[in-house]
């Protein structure tokens, strides 16, 4: 589903990453492992088209999504979807929830104004939320239900990949299960895949299919 | 190093355009160029006088060479010359600096030290007794104008009890030595306790609210964890993140020392810069007011650049990327 | 050279009887209760592991016992002691960074960005009375203490210059600045691996090989290094007791979901099961609730260990 190939990136004279390449197959936990600060959270800023590579390129389903002479293509690139380590990074710590979710609906026209409140719903049922949370800021929320509301608005997009940023490492044991249960159901059930990016050795050992470790500036496919 | 010389360089600058614009200006607007030069208007001239001053100030040259006696008048330290008050400006202006200093640069220095310690302890003890009553009062004595203080002081300790005089800086026969110095400073005590009361509201404010937002800080909090007193929080752990701003506050108000606070020497009848200044402008006297617009220019963009300095010298982060 | 270590008191070694009674916020428009009948004594020498979820007021008590706990919520009916006086608000003052010393959780962020390491090291040991012509090399030796092999071109550096791990062992060599008999940590093995988990664990010991430790953290590898674990649920005590019984045969259902949590054991989830909320406070995912557990709880006792709980395994 996704080929990345020859991707390089350099941030003013430092190397990040040099001749990368890695598939995510659908309905796969695809994990990228490495220590910490070392360039994986820069290769998940490209995925999203954040950032642009200086070589290389981007294949969603076989047709080029990205590369270092062609612009992100924003209307597929929006079923790429990411989840933050933070959990309260993505929220905005002045609104109520529920105007964060329907100003992304409403920006970028994914549902009918009177089909609104019932998209939301769905959403929120999926991640296991109740709608009242809408009513919330971020402050009064605990992290674990943070992140699901990160989730879940990644799932208004119907993203065919969600990418994982070291989105669990803040959160405890029993939550961190939960959440990674609920990633599971919502993305593979459905044929999706999940790029899981983790300096935990247990965690990426035990949930992915595929292992690419990140060292020396190139993933290297690892055996189980 | 880079740092630095780019804002010298910007002050510079600012500096020269004042001084050209300060050139410029009464040569450019419509009119006679001797009456935004000397004040008297030309119907008021006989001829013989019109040739004296043309001459005076080298009208008849050429700009280059004009601009060369204006910058010489500057330099030397003349700054022009007044003729409504048959005087050298720079000398004028000296007479009443030292007057204009004694009120304002007490004031400045109460006002700071207040607003920094009482600020910077509501700030750090945020929502208890103390802060809730000190800042509304602060808020409420703020928009009081300064000239309304001055005026409830008066009433109060001059009329009200006859304790302290309202008018100058010294009375007729002030004495000698010890004498002197109690007078001077009975005459000082009002005029500075006004322009102290005016301006320590607007420093305590900043203070207290930059403390406060930083005072949630987890640095702060893990130095309460460690069983340091509150003084050494206060002053070794807040303040110096929160300088800057009440630096530059600082800064500024030091440059406006020099021009004194029209209202107060107003209403307390001193004869300091202010009343200079206020003469100036009512007796289109321009070479005077050209003359202090000058050297208060020079006092500002002085401050403004040594305030720059000291905001970069504390801050460790910039300090060492510039020793790299 | 400065005495570390009390010998022991009259009455036994017992540094620390806790007693949170109950500990409120006050919100908005309501009180939230945090924390309700947590009890617990720790020994000179001894390893306590505080367990549970972000919202189980672990973090609460660990504030109550420092006398920092936010404006908003109070301690009721609640009893602290330490080496058998009772701990005030303005006796913790005193006595931190003295004789109870925190670990906070993350050290860069704790640290004064403006101030030099050498200052942090000097604050607190001014507060335990060094003289000025020994800080330096006590706060050199502190340095060299924690591992760091050149401690002298540390002591200069800004906070920023440092990485988070080096910034973590600086927290631990202010800790040492200290005549420490309880330290608290707070979770302090965020984001490391087995391996440096137990090197953590080695370090405490040789830096405070005397003191009451308490950790308080959600990783259940790092309570297995403890003696004893007392598990929290919505701030109350499910099980307490030697964490070698506690972590290998849970007898409470939430310790029992814990322990299935982690990913050896399968990442087993709790979702919530029951819409009410009950007694107990894990009834809204417990997978063998029943209707009793909406009214009470019941207190087991067995030996040294103690759990909460309906359901007899």
């Amino acid at each position: 589903m996704i080929r990345i190939e020859h991707l390089q990136k350099r941030f003013g004279g430092r190397l990040i990453f040099d001749d990368l390449n890695m598939e995510i197959a659908p309905g796969q936990i695809v994990g990228l492992y490495g220590a910490s600060g070392i360039g994986k959270s820069t290769l998940a800023k490209l995925l999203c088209g954040v950032l642009k590579p200086d070589s290389g390129s981007v294949y969603l389903d076989d047709r080029l999504l990205y590369s270092a002479d062609t612009p992100y293509d924003r209307k597929r690139g929006i079923q790429i979807q990411m989840v933050y380590q933070q959990p309260y990074s993505s929220l905005d710590g002045s609104q109520k929830l529920g105007n964060g979710f329907r100003e992304l609906i409403r920006y970028h026209a994914l549902a009918p104004r009177r089909e609104e409140t019932r998209r939301i719903n769905d959403t929120l049922a999926q991640v296991g939320l109740e709608p009242g949370i809408l009513e919330h800021l971020p402050h009064q929320i605990s992290g674990g239900e943070a992140q699901r509301v990160a989730i879940a608005r990644c799932l208004l997009f119907q993203p065919r990949l969600l990418i994982l940023d070291e989105a669990t490492s803040m959160l405890d044991v029993s939550t961190q299960a939960n959440v990674i249960a609920l990633v599971k159901r919502v993305m593979l059930d459905r044929g999706g895949s999940v790029l899981l990016i983790s300096h935990d050795r247990e965690l990426v050992n035990y949930l992915c299919h595929q292992i690419y470790l990140f060292d020396q500036f190139v993933a290297k496919e690892k055996e189980r | 190093m880079k740092q630095y010389s780019k804002n010298i360089l910007v002050a510079l600058v600012c500096f020269l355009i004042v001084i050209v614009l300060n050139f410029l200006l009464p040569r450019l607007l419509p009119g006679n160029p001797i009456a935004y030069l000397t004040g008297f208007s030309e119907e008021d001239m006989t001829v013989a006088q019109q040739e004296f001053y043309e001459n005076a100030l080298h009208l008849k040259e050429s700009g280059f060479v004009q601009f060369g006696f204006y910058l010489r008048s500057l330099l030397d330290g003349t700054l022009g010359y007044s003729y409504k008050k048959n005087a050298v400006v720079s000398a004028l202006i000296l007479e009443r600096l030292g007057i204009t200093l004694q009120i304002t640069l007490p004031s400045v220095l109460l006002s700071t030290v207040l607003g920094l310690v009482w600020g910077l302890h509501n700030g750090y003890q945020k929502d208890s007794l103390s802060d809730r009553l000190s800042t509304s009062a602060m808020i409420v004595v703020n928009t009081i104008p300064t000239f309304l203080i001055g005026l409830v002081l008066i009433i109060l300790f001059c009329f009200r009890v006859r304790w302290l005089p309202y008018t100058g800086l010294s009375s007729s026969h002030p004495g000698t030595g010890p004498a002197w110095l109690l007078d001077r400073l009975k005459h000082l005590f009002l005029p500075v306790l006004t322009l102290t009361i005016a301006t320590t509201p607007s420093r305590y404010l900043l203070m207290r609210n930059t403390a406060s937002r930083v005072a949630d800080e987890k640095y702060i909090l893990y130095a309460k964890e460690r069983g340091l007193s509150d003084h050494t929080i206060k002053y070794h752990y807040l303040l110096k993140n929160i300088a800057q701003p009440f630096i530059t506050m600082v800064g500024m108000s030091v440059s406006t020392c020099v021009g004194g606070s029209l209202i107060i020497e107003n209403i307390f009848s001193i004869n300091g810069m202010g009343k200079l200044l206020t003469d100036a402008v009512y007796t289109l006297d321009y070479p005077l007011m050209q003359g202090i617009l000058f050297v208060t220019t020079l006092i500002m963009v002085i401050s403004i650049v040594v305030t720059d300095f000291i905001c970069i010298a504390i801050d460790p982060k910039v300090r060492l990327r510039h020793e790299k | 050279m400065i005495e570390y270590f009390q010998k022991k008191r009259e009455g036994g070694t017992t540094v620390l009887n806790y007693d949170s009674g109950t500990i409120s916020a006050k919100l908005e428009q309501s009180e939230k209760e945090l924390v309700s009948g947590v009890r617990f004594s720790m020994e000179e020498g001894r390893s306590l592991a505080l367990i549970g979820e972000t919202g189980s007021g672990k973090t609460m008590i660990a504030r109550s016992i420092m006398g920092l706990l936010p404006g908003n919520v109070q301690m009721k009916d609640g009893k602290i002691l330490f080496c058998g006086d009772e701990l005030t608000g303005r006796s913790a003052r005193k006595l931190l960074g003295d004789r109870i010393v925190y670990i906070p959780q993350n050290g860069l962020e704790s640290l004064n960005p403006s101030r030099k390491i050498r200052h942090h090291l000097y604050d607190n040991l001014k507060k335990i009375g060094i003289p000025r012509a020994e800080l330096e090399q006590e706060a050199l030796s502190k340095l060299a203490l924690v591992g760091f092999p050149e401690p002298e071109k540390l002591l200069d550096k800004y906070p920023f210059q440092l990485s988070g791990g080096m910034a973590q062992r600086v927290t631990i060599a202010i800790s040492a600045c200290s005549r420490g008999a309880l330290m608290i940590a707070d979770e302090p093995t965020n984001g490391l691996d087995d391996g440096a988990k137990l090197k953590f664990m080695e370090l405490l010991q040789t830096v405070f090989p005397h003191a009451a430790k308490l950790m308080i953290t959600h990783d259940i590898t790092l309570a297995e290094l403890c003696d004893e674990t007392l598990v929290l649920c919505g701030g109350r005590m499910m099980e307490k007791g030697p964490s070698s019984q506690i972590l290998h045969a849970p007898r409470n259902q939430y310790t029992c979901a814990l322990i299935l949590s982690l990913i050896k054991n399968g990442m087993r989830e709790t979702p919530v099961l029951h819409s009410e909320t009950g007694e107990c406070p894990f009834f809204r995912r417990c997978q063998a609730a029943r209707p009793s557990c909406r009214v009470n709880v019941e207190h087991h006792q067995s030996g040294q260990r103690e759990w909460w709980c309906n359901h007899l395994i």
